[in-house]
């Protein structure tokens, strides 16, 4: 965090280190007959500074998915890889440390802690691993989810858009490797939600973070800059640039 | 709605647990002493039953009749009167009871006491029917010089079987005899530690005891014991001595049982009070899982509400969830009661006074009536509440989203906080009210102290906020995160955390109280042997041969004989008995030798002086109590009636505290003019400066051979024993109120498990964002010390205020003399000891958040 100031130098490490990798993932709840295949051999890779959508049905497997991704659930088999680090096989300890140091959450709901203000929340991932934010990255979030006015707020005192975007403020201040957003805008209204869409959109364009966004949500979706489609714990195609329509498209050739 | 209702108990049964075992163990404490009441009366009415069993009806002369404790007071019945009883009609067969003194040296020459009482013996009857001990080893004496011991004394003086024994009787002759059994006496004795021999009615007769206690005798079949009685009474009216009675052999058994149970009783009545505390502190608990669990379950209510079920019926199921669960405990408690039966069991064989199980243990059904009531009246009287919060919950409010767990409550401040100002100032006017009232004061204080603490139950939802802040800052800026987290969690339900902290107050509130008091004993105490009473040695006189209520004295050359020692500097008789002084009957008056006002009695004088009790000059010293009770001041006249001599006294001096525990105190001329005392009450001894204690002690305990029935005390001997006495009555104490504690914490760990369990999608948030699974149970820990720092520190609190006031009214007076001492360490070690209970607690409520699935718990429902 020593040239925390300046951002990120663009260039090749993009492209020979992906943000997010994942081979061969199998999840497997249960055992014998009654098992079920919740991943079914995934393979699929982030790049770095880039959105991502990851789409499909209910019972598809991308919340199970982004559950590997970011260190919550192990897999039964394959391996994830964020950043430089295989995750498979850390325990529980290192892949804790490892969350709170390389990735950012913004969940649909219950995002913030009721006792703590804004500013707090915001904090609570670098204090939990005894650091403290970078003053001039603090300021760069803040401003660009305009919440400068909200900090000394508790969450119950704040609406459901600037919880969200408090959340995301959250995500950020770490500078993680990647961001994983489930559902983000599950809990908002239309124009709330393209709000934080913009603003996630935002995080990537003009702050150089990578993003992840697990949404059923073609319009969501479609804000991301690649679109990757899952069904039955298989991908099963991907969309760059995604319109609403193409998305829409897409799933239908499901045959949802 | 019913079957909702049983349906909710088993969903909740793990919630519940703990709730349940507050009840459990406070009904187990109500009902282990009722059955450890109805088993020790049951064993000591079996036992003398047994005693009594072959007694039809008993002659008893004034000792026995007015004092059933084994001590001479003459005048017995004379030895004629056996045979003018066995001639009565309708008597089968009588036999006389004598007891006398009869002083017991043990191993080391020394004689054997309790207190100052030495020992007595009984004589072993012909007819075995009336032997009223049995014989546990040897056989019974056959000629005058033979003895039985009973086993207590055989066991702690280390006599056994072929020893021999040698015996002091009343006139100081010394008398040789041969050990050839020893007995049980049963429970009687274990009340009372004096040796007890069992002779010969010859060997009674060598020690110079004559005369029957008591005779017994059996009826011819056909006599009621009633018929048998009266035809005693009047057979003996003549020569019965005024005092005596005759009483049937039932009334016998009657009066010797409840003479013992009242004693038990009485520490029983106070065994009780604390069994009480614990069902108090266990409604605070139930009363707290009752409204977490309401708040739980607001959105089932509401359900309920929606799919047409009354406020009546919400009312009624939450009532009737207590009532079941109440029933349910409580009947468990009663079972808990029989192992705190033999835990108090255990608890009186340790204090010295074993009770006797031969009856078994006793289980009245008026036990388990009071025991099932009380605490399902408790149960449900806390549900009450919380049931009536159930009925407010709206419909509605189950189509609502689940909200987040609440964050900080506000709690409603300006009226409670205005109610709990008055009761805690109502309190602390009630204390100071008490203050001036000596041992009158002391309910007026107690009053004071349970409306003080109604206002700090009403005002701590208010405490707990800032309380928590205050503690958890410094480890906050310390420890980091996780504390700030636990800190704030601590106080987010003011309402849930006072409470359970509150139940922990209780506890160390009335343990700190007690230390207190008992500190400030100690130290007033202490403070009279080493300011205004410094000696080194004090010898006091042993009872032997003279009724309990008479005046035991020691031998007037007693003091001639010490002076004798070099090493010994001051030796100062003191004289005492009582008199009627300014119309105030049996007043203790006390008398110092002059030598006594040279170093080892320096009163603490208010106001004029003792120098002319020194000089001989005359006059009277007042303890400040009696001057007040009498209005006098130094300079005023007062009478005083001794027995050769009626008097005006000049008052010369008003103490603070008593004179070695008279009331006033005379010169010691006047004190021979006016009494003419037999002998010295006791005699102050300093050892001179160069002499080491070891060689003081020697030239004490020189002149004491040749004076056995004197005993000798050093001042270090009796600070040790005050220490330990106080000890041993805090330990007991602390034993007592560890139930209450024990249930307090309790508390702590239920409230916390259910906000563990409301807290589930929170602390699966945290994990995500990187709580590691140690910082989760540090937070755990932290939030469980917090609480238990914070009731132990309003406990120590409250018992400091609260014992000050107890302190001053019972042992200062409202007078001078030694400072209220605070034992400051161990009022430490209380808070410490509540924060550590507390962590306890905590340890499974933290295991449990530790485990919590990080997916499960962020899983969108």
């Amino acid at each position: 965090m020593t040239n925390a100031a300046t951002h990120r130098a663009p260039g090749a490490e993009r492209a020979v280190q992906p943000a997010v990798r994942a081979e061969g993932l199998v999840k497997v709840y249960g055992a014998g007959p009654t098992a079920v295949r919740a991943l079914d051999g995934v393979d699929v890779v982030f790049e770095a500074r880039a959105f991502t959508a990851i789409m499909g049905p209910s019972g598809s497997g991308k919340s199970t998915l982004m559950h590997c991704l970011a260190g919550l659930d192990t897999a039964t088999s394959g391996s994830v890889q964020i950043g430089d680090v295989d995750i498979t096989g850390l325990n529980d300890r290192a892949l804790t440390v490892l969350r709170r140091e390389r990735i950012g959450f913004v969940f649909q709901s219950f995002n913030l802690l009721p006792t703590l203000t804004a500013a707090q929340n915001i904090r609570l991932p670098l204090e939990l691993a005894g650091r403290s934010p970078d003053p001039q990255w603090w300021d760069l979030v803040i401003g660009a989810l305009g919440i400068a006015d909200r900090l000394g707020h508790r969450p119950s005192e704040l609406s459901g858009g600037q919880q969200q975007r408090v959340a995301c403020a959250r995500a950020l201040i770490g500078r993680p490797q990647v961001v994983f957003a489930d559902e983000p805008t599950g809990n908002l209204d239309r124009r709330t939600g393209l709000e934080v869409l913009s603003f996630l959109r935002n995080s990537v364009r003009e702050l150089d973070q990578t993003v992840v966004m697990v949404t059923h949500d073609p319009v969501a979706a479609s804000s991301a800059d690649r679109v990757v489609f899952l069904a039955d714990g298989r991908v099963t195609g991907e969309l760059l640039d995604p319109t609403p329509q193409g998305v829409l498209d897409i799933l239908k050739s499901f045959g949802a | 709605m019913l079957r909702t209702t049983l349906a909710g108990l088993y969903a909740h049964k793990l919630r519940l647990l703990a709730s349940s075992l507050a009840i459990v163990l406070s009904v187990g404490f109500v009902a282990g002493t009722l059955i450890f009441t109805d088993t020790a009366t049951a064993g000591f009415w079996h036992e003398f039953a047994a005693q009594a069993a072959h007694v039809d009806a008993s002659v008893e002369s004034p000792a026995a009749a007015g004092n059933p404790k084994r001590e001479t007071a003459p005048p017995p019945l004379p030895d004629s009167m056996l045979a003018s009883v066995r001639q009565v009609p309708g008597v089968a067969s009588a036999e006389g009871r004598m007891v006398g003194p009869a002083a017991l040296y043990d191993k080391a020459g020394k004689l054997i006491a309790n207190g100052d009482q030495t020992g007595v013996a009984i004589d072993v009857p012909a007819d075995p029917r009336f032997q009223y001990f049995s014989l546990t080893s040897g056989h019974l004496p056959a000629d005058a010089t033979d003895a039985l011991l009973d086993s207590n004394t055989a066991q702690t003086s280390h006599f056994a079987v072929g020893d021999s024994l040698t015996v002091l009787d009343s006139t100081g002759a010394r008398h040789t005899l041969r050990l050839v059994g020893l007995a049980d006496l049963g429970v009687a004795k274990n009340l009372d530690d004096e040796s007890v021999l069992a002779l010969t009615a010859a060997g009674m007769h060598a020690l110079g005891i004559h005369g029957y206690d008591r005779i017994d005798a059996a009826a011819t079949p056909g006599t009621s014991q009633a018929a048998l009685a009266s035809r005693l009474s009047a057979a003996v009216a003549g020569a019965l001595p005024a005092g005596g009675a005759v009483v049937t052999g039932s009334k016998l058994a009657h009066d010797l049982a409840d003479n013992v149970t009242q004693q038990v009783d009485l520490i029983l009545t106070g065994i009780l009070v604390f069994a009480i505390v614990a069902l108090f502190v266990a409604a605070i608990v139930i009363l707290n899982t009752f409204n977490i669990l309401i708040t739980q379950r607001l959105r089932q209510l509401a359900l309920l509400r929606c799919v047409g079920a009354t406020t009546r019926q919400v009312f009624a199921s939450v009532l009737l969830e207590s009532i079941l669960i109440g029933v349910a405990a409580s009947a468990v408690g009663v079972l808990v009661g029989l192992g705190i039966t033999a835990a108090l069991s255990a608890l009186f064989s340790g204090i010295g006074a074993a009770l006797p199980a031969g009856a078994g243990i006793v289980l009245l059904p008026r036990t388990v009536l009071i025991a099932i009531g009380l605490g399902t009246a408790v149960t449900v009287a806390a549900a009450v509440w919380p049931a009536w919060r159930a009925t407010r919950v709206a419909p509605l409010a189950a189509l609502r989203a689940p909200d987040l767990a609440p964050a900080v409550q506000r709690a409603r401040r300006v009226v409670p906080g205005v109610i709990a100002a008055a009761l805690c100032a109502a309190g602390v006017g009630l204390a100071v009210l008490g203050l001036p009232k000596g041992r009158n004061g002391l309910l007026i204080e107690a009053v004071g102290g349970a409306v003080f603490f109604i206002g700090v139950l009403v005002a701590s939802p208010l405490l707990v906020g800032p309380l928590a802040r205050l503690l958890g800052w410094l480890p906050g800026k310390l420890a980091g995160m996780p504390t700030r987290l636990a800190t704030a969690n601590a106080y987010r339900n003011p309402g849930r955390s006072a409470a359970t902290m509150i139940a922990l107050t209780v506890g160390v509130g009335l343990i700190t109280l007690f230390s207190v008091v008992t500190s400030t004993a100690r130290s007033f105490a202490f403070s009279q042997v080493d300011e205004h009473y410094p000696i080194d040695y004090l010898i006091s006189p042993l009872h032997n041969g003279t009724a309990e209520s008479a005046r035991p004295v020691l031998p007037n050359d007693l003091a001639g004989a010490l002076r004798a020692q070099p090493q010994l500097s001051i030796v100062a008789p003191t004289w005492e008995d009582q008199a009627t002084l300014s119309g105030k009957a049996n007043t203790s008056i006390g008398a110092f030798d002059p030598a006594a006002y040279t170093g080892t009695a320096k009163p603490p004088v208010t106001s004029g002086s003792v120098d002319t009790l020194a000089n001989g000059t005359g006059g009277i010293a007042l303890r400040d109590t009696v001057a007040k009770a009498l209005h006098v001041q130094v300079g005023d006249a007062v009478t005083l009636d001794a027995p050769h001599r009626s008097e005006h006294l000049r008052v010369v001096a008003i103490s603070a505290s008593s004179f070695l525990g008279d009331q006033a105190l005379i010169s010691a001329r006047d004190f021979a003019d006016g009494f003419q005392p037999a002998g010295p009450s006791s005699i102050l001894i300093k050892a001179a400066p160069s002499a080491t204690p070891v060689a003081s002690r020697a030239a004490v305990d020189q002149v004491l051979a040749r004076y056995p029935l004197a005993s000798v005390q050093s001042a270090a001997d009796y600070k040790s024993q005050i220490t330990s006495a106080i000890n041993a009555l805090l330990a007991v104490f602390g034993g007592l109120l560890a139930i209450a504690i024990l249930i307090a914490l309790f508390g702590i760990a239920n409230t916390l498990s259910l906000s563990v369990i409301e807290r589930t999608r929170e602390s699966g948030l945290l994990r995500a964002l990187g709580l590691t699974r140690g910082q989760m149970r540090r937070m755990l820990s932290m939030e469980a010390l917090l609480i238990g720092l914070m009731g132990g520190l309003l406990g120590v609190a409250i018992g400091v205020g609260f014992g000050s006031a107890v302190s001053e009214t019972l042992i200062r007076g409202g007078g001078g003399g030694s400072p209220i001492s605070y034992p400051v360490k161990m009022i430490a070690g209380y808070v410490l000891l509540a924060g550590l209970a507390g962590i306890a607690a905590g340890v499974l409520p933290a295991r449990r958040a530790a485990r919590i699935s990080v997916i499960e718990a962020i899983a969108e429902t």
